[in-house]
């Protein structure tokens, strides 16, 4: 491995980092343990890092979280199963962190490194660190030990399996409701390892004292255990001991625990026979059912289905259609639409006759509901009706309630619907769509919300994958095309939009002869937003079309824009003239002996961390890399050989470990221009006023379109275009070069 | 002391904080807005309308597991009396800043208007602070604590000290200390500009030579890790704690919080507001349920506000909340999700008799407590001090009326707004005994089964002319009780009129709090807080 051997100066910044003040930095060397650990070796992780992050537990939640993270996937770097041990200590102080999600992420990690350990070690260090963590003063250690019994049980002594039993069963009933809360949830996981014997009688016996805890939240857990400690037990034993507890927590007084017993109740049906189902849980699920609490009728009826798959066909046309009929018109509309949203999947549970007799008035009462996420979730899972009974029955009232949705006042109801579209065009066939709903989605296209449109845009996209190009040429081409001339410039913006998406899925013919010349034309716009966002979408259909059409259509039309007064237009055409020239390079293979030889001449440097052109040969770096990921598929070079991208992972690490300064000069000086929405992202303060100044004196262009020339001209083949590396470059590590950048800014104003 | 002797206890100043001479002017975010003991009485905490907490805490030493111990030990023997707590300044943070709500072109004041203790977990105190909009949650850890609590398990994880580690070890040793100095600096600061800890309690504390405190300290320290080199170092930033806010519970208020209240199940906790109350977990912040709804659809519908909500102690589906009508609603939260309708009503009936526009003001309630066992009601409103049984919501079992004298002046009262006043009240741990502020810094003190006429009257102040009703106390036999408790008691006038209550409507003692274990009691007055004990 490369890594060995690389120096060791970027593991000693890690190292020293640990330590460090800023946060930021400290959570990136935790993240980086496992590499600190193999350069410094099994011994020396064991005997000084170990210890070291022991004491190092009064960090921010968000390292803990981290280090606990790392140490459970850490046994390698300790020197394997029989070095086990070591790691226990620093999970241990962080099972009692206050913080939950440290504590839980200490305890897992825990869980997985005991269930390697060798069973001597499990005896001899893993459940006395458990009767500690028992034991602890402090809830939260007792908290944490619930969760890992069942790691230390099985391969405990006779004696010991007794003593971690009493001690369970003491945190079973813990002052503090959280320990309880713990032991109750934790409880189907130990009781997975004990053996029946015990299971029936110690472990049983502390389910049944969970379930009489004065506090609704340790109930409501024990209610969550049921069903999986129902599975553990014989059929017989589960209906003897669970099956009652169950039916007394359906007639709880709480609500909450009501609830509970209403989203477990189907699973525990898989654990007991057929015949208690019926006797027992059927009449409980149906009090449920009829629950006076909205929200436990809203957890039932979202169970609905599930609960009639268990049942035979008769039981749920007996007993729960009623039922689903009378929460059809229930006064909560979350109730209804929680059972609009299963009740489509009864119609293959229940057969086509009584789905087209009792059913499909309930499908059409839900469909002409006021509130219209009940009529949104009937739509969605239009297609399982539709393999009973067909759509034609349903299709009188659906066109209605479709229309209505899609001129819903709520911007957010009409996106709904939109996504639903393609769905409901493959369900209804063409026909009826090109009558009834092919209006509605040219209308959306000029919809006053711009998330509508864009939706809507998207949606042609995915109809003319559906319905094929010839389709698409037919109907929606010709409508679209027409918006080139409405007078609202957001509307030619869709269009735009709409283009570049359709171009794709039409081919390359229809592009060349019917978009195109809409988009060329779309470019002598006098709305400078209009004449940039052609430059985006010609830049989008280059691996459209041909390279002669590239040539002869596209390259002149973005050379205008290049000249265009706008910048922005200006800097999205150059950006498009880019990406011309790198697919022309890309699609030739000598270019791959380029990259590697940019690779090698970056690699050769005696020591890059304090060169200071670095930064730029990372930039050429990332940028090889960047045709390389998004143009896979054209390449025929091997790029799974392993060792060119170890290769360049290495050269890119050394890279970004060097000094952030010298990086930060050269990426100040050298921001693109930034504005417009496409690049808010980019948007900062110490770049934002270099270009001001820039735009005044009128350079920003003539040395973004310089600075493009020489790459073209002394062909290096890297291609090297600032922006892109950029935005590699924060991606990798946004917030702390945000935090720099910050700080940069106001100095400079200052 | 014997709680079964129906007699008023004998109070005695112990200690104030932040004592003002006559002639200063308060400045309005010094003043005091909120008081409120924690689960041991180890602790209390002081909020002030400048959006500041500080914490006191006990002098003798931390609540290790043995001190309690000995505590109750002590309380069976009846050696409580001679043995009361005496609090010192531990910590102070800003929790709330002033805010600026654009969308509603509102101000938030950073007004601290409630303060509740959290299960303390792993050795540092859990606190939620309310302002008007936003409930946040500190974390006071110790830095001392923490270090000594580093080197006890590094003692005992490492019998053995390997040079390696110690090195790492110390390196980190080392940027401890260096946080606990950088904190401690912006305290001293802050703490030398605050009139809460104005130089003199200050001083007085750690300035006058009292070995016998300085020692137990040391010797505290001590006793706990013997003899372990690095520790001695640390042991000087032992009372540096410094604090963390752990989350921000906001935006699910439209309008102003007036309390928050833990629930006995350690995950839950509620904040109500004039119409709502909403229900939320510790553990998320981005999430609350809003459990009961006011809110009329026609605001000029509206009739009645919510004041006050405390949940059960010991039930958690148990939920109180008092209304500017004079109602005290009992909600079941098992019955439903919206507990707007469930509700068992406590309300007096006598008091509907003759109503009139005035009645209707003095009728709502500022405050209600429940004792630690549950079984009653404590409620505050303008006039009076109630007491109501949770089995009997048709009247309270006694009531006590603190400013009957003031009827005649109501209407004065109402055009100044002096009748808005908000008035808290408290119960002692064992429930027998009552204490509510009135004007004046007047503290009143009743106990269960004495009437309005038997309790005792206390002026919050370092000199308290204590006034004294008809049952008048022994004199006082001590002039001073120590060099710290700075009080001494005499005996008050035994002429007081009527007129002299009600003459300093300026200085008003709203804010207070009753140890949980001993009958001491934090008042707030102005900018002080005033420690009682009996």
């Amino acid at each position: 491995m490369s890594t060995v051997e690389a120096p060791l100066y970027p593991i000693a910044v890690l190292i020293d980092e640990l330590k460090n003040d800023d946060i930021q930095l400290r959570l990136n060397s935790i993240r980086r343990l496992s590499t600190i650990a193999r350069a410094l070796g099994e011994e020396r992780t064991r005997s000084e890092l170990i210890p070291f992050l022991s004491e190092n537990n009064d960090d921010d939640d968000e390292v803990l979280l981290a280090m606990a993270e790392e140490l459970g996937v850490f046994i390698p770097y300790v020197g394997g199963v029989e070095h086990a041990h070591v790691l226990l200590t620093p999970l241990e102080t962080l099972c009692t962190v206050e913080e939950t999600c440290v504590r839980d992420k200490a305890v897992e990690s825990l869980c997985k490194i005991g269930s390697q350990m060798r069973e001597n070690d499990l005896i001899e260090r893993f459940t006395p660190l458990v009767k500690r963590l028992a034991a602890g003063e402090w809830f939260t250690a007792r908290v944490s030990a619930c969760g890992l019994f069942h790691i230390a049980y099985p391969s405990a002594p006779e004696t010991l399996k007794t003593e971690l039993r009493s001690i369970y069963g003491q945190l079973c009933q813990d002052d503090m409701p959280m320990v309880r809360r713990s032991a109750a949830s934790n409880l189907w996981k130990f009781a997975g390892t004990v053996e029946s014997a015990h299971l029936k009688a110690d472990i049983m016996q502390m389910f049944e004292d969970l379930t009489q805890d004065d506090q609704d939240t340790v109930r409501l857990l024990a209610v969550e255990g049921c069903a999986a400690l129902g599975k553990l037990l014989e059929p017989q034993d589960c209906a003897a001991r669970i099956l009652p507890v169950i039916v007394n927590f359906s007639q709880d007084k709480s609500w909450r625990v009501r609830y509970m017993v209403a989203n477990q109740l189907y699973e525990l049906c898989e654990a007991v026979g057929p015949e208690p189902i019926r006797t027992d849980l059927l009449p409980a699920y149906v009090r449920l059912l009829r629950d006076n609490e909205a929200e436990v009728r809203i957890a039932a009826a979202g169970k609905v289905t599930k609960f009639c798959q268990i049942l035979s066909p008769e039981l749920a046309i007996q007993h729960i259609l009623p039922c689903v009929k009378e929460l059809s018109l229930d006064s909560s509309q979350h109730v209804r639409a929680a059972l609009a949203s299963v009740v489509m999947g009864m119609a293959p549970v229940l057969g086509k006759d009584a789905t087209i007799e009792q059913l499909l008035p309930i499908f059409l009462s839900l469909l002409k509901d006021e509130f219209p996420d009940v009529r949104l979730n009937i739509i969605s899972k239009l297609d399982q009706v539709n393999q009973v009974i067909g759509i034609d029955l349903l299709s009188q009232s659906l066109l209605p309630a479709i229309v209505e949705l899609a001129e819903d006042r709520h911007w957010r109801v009409r996106l709904a619907i939109i996504e639903y579209i393609p769905l409901l065009a493959n369900q209804l066939g063409v026909g009826f769509f090109d009558d009834k709903l092919g209006g509605l989605c040219m209308q959306w296209l000029q919809d006053k919300v711009y998330s509508i449109r864009d939706a809507a845009a998207n949606n042609l996209k995915r109809l003319a994958e559906e319905f094929g190009p010839d389709w698409a040429m037919q109907h929606i081409i010709p409508q679209v095309l027409e918006i080139a001339n409405d007078s609202h410039y957001l509307h030619r913006m869709t269009l735009l939009r709409a283009i570049s998406l359709l171009g794709p899925v039409m081919g390359s013919e229809i592009t060349c002869s019917k978009l195109l010349p809409v988009v060329v034309n779309a470019s002598k716009d006098r709305v400078p937003n209009i004449k940039f966002n052609v430059a985006k979408v010609l830049q989008s259909l280059i691996s459209v079309v041909d390279q002669s059409v590239v040539e002869k259509t596209i390259r002149p039309c973005l050379v205008e824009l290049s000249e265009d007064p706008d910048v922005d237009v200006r800097y999205f055409a150059v950006q498009g003239l880019q990406s011309i020239d790198q697919w022309s390079v890309n699609t030739r293979p000598e270019s791959f002996f380029l990259i590697h030889l940019a690779s090698q001449t970056s690699s050769r440097r005696d020591s890059p961390i304090n060169c200071p052109t670095t930064p730029l040969a990372l930039q050429a770096l990332i940028s090889t890399l960047l045709p390389i990921s998004l143009f896979p598929m054209d390449l025929d070079m091997d790029y799974e050989d392993d060792g060119f991208y170890a290769e360049i992972r290495r050269q890119i690490l050394l890279l970004t470990a060097e000094d952030d300064d010298d990086y930060q000069e050269t990426e100040t000086n050298n921001s693109p221009p930034t504005r417009g929405a496409a690049n808010l992202c980019r948007l900062r303060h110490a770049s934002y006023f270099s270009w001001c100044a820039g735009e005044k004196t009128n350079s920003a262009p003539t040395w973004l379109s310089n600075l493009w020339r020489n790459d073209n001209s002394n062909r290096t083949g890297t291609g090297v275009f600032i922006p892109h590396i950029n935005n590699s470059r924060r991606w990798r590590r946004p917030s702390r070069m945000r935090k720099r950048k910050n700080t940069q800014a106001t100095t400079k104003q200052s | 002391m014997n709680p079964t002797t129906r007699q008023p206890l004998q109070w005695k100043f112990s200690q104030v904080f932040g004592e003002r001479s006559s002639d200063d002017e308060i400045q309005d975010a010094d003043r005091i807005s909120t008081v409120e003991f924690d689960k041991s009485g180890d602790y209390v905490a002081v909020g002030d309308r400048g959006g500041r907490i500080v914490i006191f805490e006990t002098k003798d030493g931390k609540n290790t597991a043995d001190q309690h111990y000995s505590r109750n030990q002590l309380e069976q023997l009846d050696y409580v009396s001679l043995n009361q707590p005496e609090y010192r300044y531990k910590t102070e943070f800003q929790s709330h800043e002033p805010e600026f709500d654009y969308l509603k072109s509102l101000e938030i004041e950073e007004k601290i208007n409630k303060l509740k203790w959290c299960t303390s977990l792993s050795g540092s105190l859990f606190i939620l602070s309310t302002n008007d909009k936003t409930i946040k949650l500190w974390k006071a850890q110790d830095v001392g604590i923490y270090v000594d609590k580093l080197l006890h398990c590094y003692a005992l994880h490492h019998g053995v000290v390997n040079e390696n580690s110690f090195g790492l070890w110390s390196q980190v040793k080392d940027r401890k200390v260096k946080k606990a100095r950088e904190i401690d600096s912006p305290h001293q600061l802050l703490s030398s500009e605050n009139t809460l800890l104005s130089e003199r309690s200050f001083i007085n504390e750690h300035g006058t030579p009292s070995f016998a405190n300085g020692s137990h300290v040391e010797s505290g320290a001590n006793s706990i890790f013997p003899s372990q080199e690095p520790r001695s170092k640390i042991a000087n930033y032992e009372d540096t704690a410094y604090a963390r806010c752990r989350r921000v519970y906001a935006h699910a208020h439209d309008f102003n919080i007036n309390s928050i209240s833990n629930n006995s199940d350690g995950e839950t906790f509620i904040s109500a507001d004039d119409l709502r109350i909403n229900l939320w977990n510790l553990e998320v912040s981005n999430q609350s349920f809003n459990i009961i709804d006011m809110k009329p659809s026609n605001m000029e519908e509206l009739t009645e506000v919510i004041t006050s909500a405390e949940f059960h102690p010991i039930h958690c589906n148990l939920l109180a909340y008092s209304s500017s009508r004079g109602f005290i609603r009992l909600v079941d939260m098992r019955q439903s999700a919206l507990c707007d309708y469930s509700a068992r009503i406590f309300q007096d009936e006598e008091c509907h008799g003759s109503r009139s526009f005035l009645t209707e003001i003095v009728a709502s309630i500022t405050d209600i407590k429940f004792p630690v066992d549950g079984r009653h009601i404590l409620s505050r409103d303008y006039m009076n001090l109630k007491l109501w049984d949770m089995h009997m919501d048709s009247s309270p079992v006694a009531t006590f009326k603190i400013h009957e004298h003031l009827r005649p002046k109501l209407c004065d009262f109402y055009n100044n707004d002096t009748i808005f006043d908000k008035f808290e009240c408290c119960l002692s741990g064992d429930g027998l005994h009552f204490a509510t502020g009135s004007y004046s810094n007047l503290l009143r003190i009743f106990f269960h089964g004495g009437g309005s006429d038997e309790g005792a009257t206390i002026e919050a102040s370092k000199d308290p002319n204590s006034i004294k009703n008809r049952k008048p106390l022994p004199r006082a036999r001590r002039s001073s009780l120590s060099n710290l408790t700075r009080g001494f008691y005499k005996q008050g006038h035994e002429s007081t009129s009527v007129d002299e209550y009600s003459l300093n409507s300026s200085s008003k003692l709203q804010h207070l709090a009753w140890h949980p274990c001993t009958y001491l009691i934090a008042c707030a007055s102005g900018n002080s807080l005033f420690f009682y004990h009996a």
